[in-house]
């Protein structure tokens, strides 16, 4: 194999400092603005405006990756407002550039990066749950685990292993009814922020054949499906039993046990840990 | 699975998600599928198993955008690898990719890009696409890019470049029409003249696609749109030179609906004298 000429990774260097260079906000729009780096690239002037081609490719650059977090983060796009939510995602993009040919691959830490820029707390909820829809919609294929497939003599001694293709959210505000309202609201401007709960909300997202399904479910519900990812079932039961005595909750012992065969009749576990 | 053979006038279309449900659903008569090879080769469940129940009725062959060819930096083993296991499972007739890069120093660009066409890069390029050929013991097709720069330190044109390349390397050409057109468009070069240097009897396929040109007459190959009547003619052009050959329709955003897809792919065949 041929060594790849000198000129070429000082080229691509350059060429990844104008593409990497953010978009300029001018007149209510993002525009191109390149580097001074442009220079270097050598780009011919013979035909047309060289800067112009140069831009081209820099408007490509963003608008491919900005349009990608609209799609994956569509709650939050619209709760912020596109012009707001672009200029998150450049800076977002400006110290996360893409590493990976997969463009999944570009969201992995917005999340965390809107927690550390402090932003608002609505907002983190409403990336939480876009992104948790992306990962449930987009988790491998596994087994499905039923009572049939235990190999334990008492079930409560049974640890279950968790489908990727579920996810349990919580909420403080209308988040998730806003998210599957918005195939209904076109625009791109701010959305209200919906009506704030009285308590926390949780929510099981989890995929089926036609698509995603969300269930609101009752918290010590929900608290359960999370003890049962890490511990026994008798384990998760005694620590919810702990908890409900902890948090002032009333659950029926026959509650729990319906709760438990729900998950199971939900495909909630794989045959073996993924 | 069907039978992955493609008759060498097929007419194909390129799968797009939007596309998976009335593929299935309406059975359109199309030749073949093309898929972009990156959006199958992570583990999730949905691409695969759409991918398998159109290709239990279709053909398929394999496109992809993130090789990386002229990149600086070695060929991404991870990447080729996922390639190779996508290609076991699908078993095309050829998989094809960009004579372009789309990332360096570690980063990821997402796009196709140009570089000057030097003759130390031919080699480079060449022994890089040979490569992946093995790998992938099927055929590998490179793709000719739409450009909006070219480079002063260019020693040759493109198609003596893209030619240079796919010759010493024993690969195949992968001929977007409408790419030719863009870039002559763009810069000013005769298309006719790319054409007569293009080997006909090693294109595995022919890609077609619409673009947009703006008000400073930049084309931009935007894929969202019908064929312009130019490319058409260009492409009569080139079925003359060296017809026939499988020819796939691009079109990425604003589809319109499936008759109105195939009725434009079908087109194909009024320009086939």
């Amino acid at each position: 194999m041929r060594s790849a000429p000198s000129w070429l990774a000082p080229f691509q260097q350059s060429w990844s400092e104008v593409l990497q260079t953010p978009l300029a906000s001018h007149q209510g729009t993002l525009q191109p603005s390149l580097p001074p780096v442009w220079l270097e690239l050598g780009a011919d002037n013979s035909v047309r405006d060289p800067a112009a081609g140069v831009a081209d490719y820099q408007r490509q650059y963003w608008f491919r990756l900005l349009n990608h977090l609209q799609t994956e983060f569509p709650l939050t796009a619209r709760l912020m407002g596109f012009w707001s939510f672009n200029h998150l995602g450049i800076a977002y993009l400006q110290k996360f550039p893409p590493r990976n040919y997969d463009l999944q691959a570009i969201q992995r830490h917005f999340v965390n990066y809107l927690r550390d820029v402090n932003q608002p707390l609505v907002w983190m909820q409403a990336a939480r749950i876009d992104e948790a829809r992306s990962k449930v919609f987009l988790a491998p294929d596994y087994e499905t685990w039923h009572w049939e497939d235990a190999r334990v003599s008492h079930p409560a001694l049974l640890s279950l292993h968790s489908a990727p293709d579920w996810m349990l959210i919580d909420e403080d505000w209308a988040l998730m009814d806003l998210c599957l309202q918005l195939p209904d609201l076109q625009g791109e401007g701010a959305l209200p922020c919906p009506e704030a709960h009285a308590q926390t909300q949780y929510w099981l997202i989890q995929r089926d054949a036609q698509g995603l399904i969300h269930r609101c479910l009752p918290q010590p519900q929900a608290h359960l499906y999370d003890l049962l990812t890490s511990h026994t079932i008798h384990d998760a039961v005694m620590m919810l039993q702990q908890e409900c005595a902890k948090q002032g909750w009333t659950v029926r012992p026959s509650s729990v046990q319906t709760w438990t065969a729900q998950s199971v009749a939900w495909g909630l576990w794989a045959k073996r840990s993924l | 699975m069907t039978d992955q053979r493609i008759a060498r006038d097929a007419l194909g279309l390129g799968l797009r998600p939007a596309l998976y449900a009335k593929v299935l659903a309406e059975r359109p008569l199309v030749d073949y599928f093309e898929i972009i090879s990156e959006n199958f080769m992570g583990p999730a469940k949905p691409p695969r198993q759409n991918l398998a129940q159109v290709r239990a009725h279709y053909p398929v062959v394999m496109h992809g955008v993130g090789l990386n060819l002229l990149g600086h930096e070695p060929l991404n083993e991870h990447y080729l690898e996922a390639l190779c296991r996508l290609a076991d499972i699908v078993d095309p007739p050829f998989v094809s990719d960009h004579l372009c890069w789309t990332g360096a120093h570690g980063f990821s660009h997402h796009d196709l890009l140009p570089t000057p066409y030097t003759r130390d890069l031919v080699g480079y390029a060449a022994d890089r696409a040979r490569r992946v050929q093995e790998r992938l013991g099927r055929p590998f097709a490179l793709e000719n890019l739409s450009s909006y720069v070219r480079f002063a330190g260019s020693e040759m044109p493109e198609w003596e470049f893209y030619r240079a390349v796919v010759d010493e390397a024993g690969v195949y050409f992968m001929l977007d029409i409408n790419n030719i057109y863009v870039s002559s468009q763009n810069h000013q070069f005769n298309p006719l003249e790319y054409l007569q240097h293009i080997p006909f009897d090693r294109v595995v396929q022919v890609h077609l696609a619409g673009h947009n040109t703006r008000p400073d007459g930049t084309i931009i190959d935007t894929h969202d749109r019908a064929i312009d009547a130019n490319v058409w003619d260009l492409y009569r052009k080139a079925w003359t030179m060296g017809g026939p050959f499988p020819t796939l329709l691009e079109w990425d955003d604003d589809l319109p609906p499936m008759p109105g897809l195939v009725a434009e792919m079908q087109k194909a065949r009024e320009f086939q004298s």
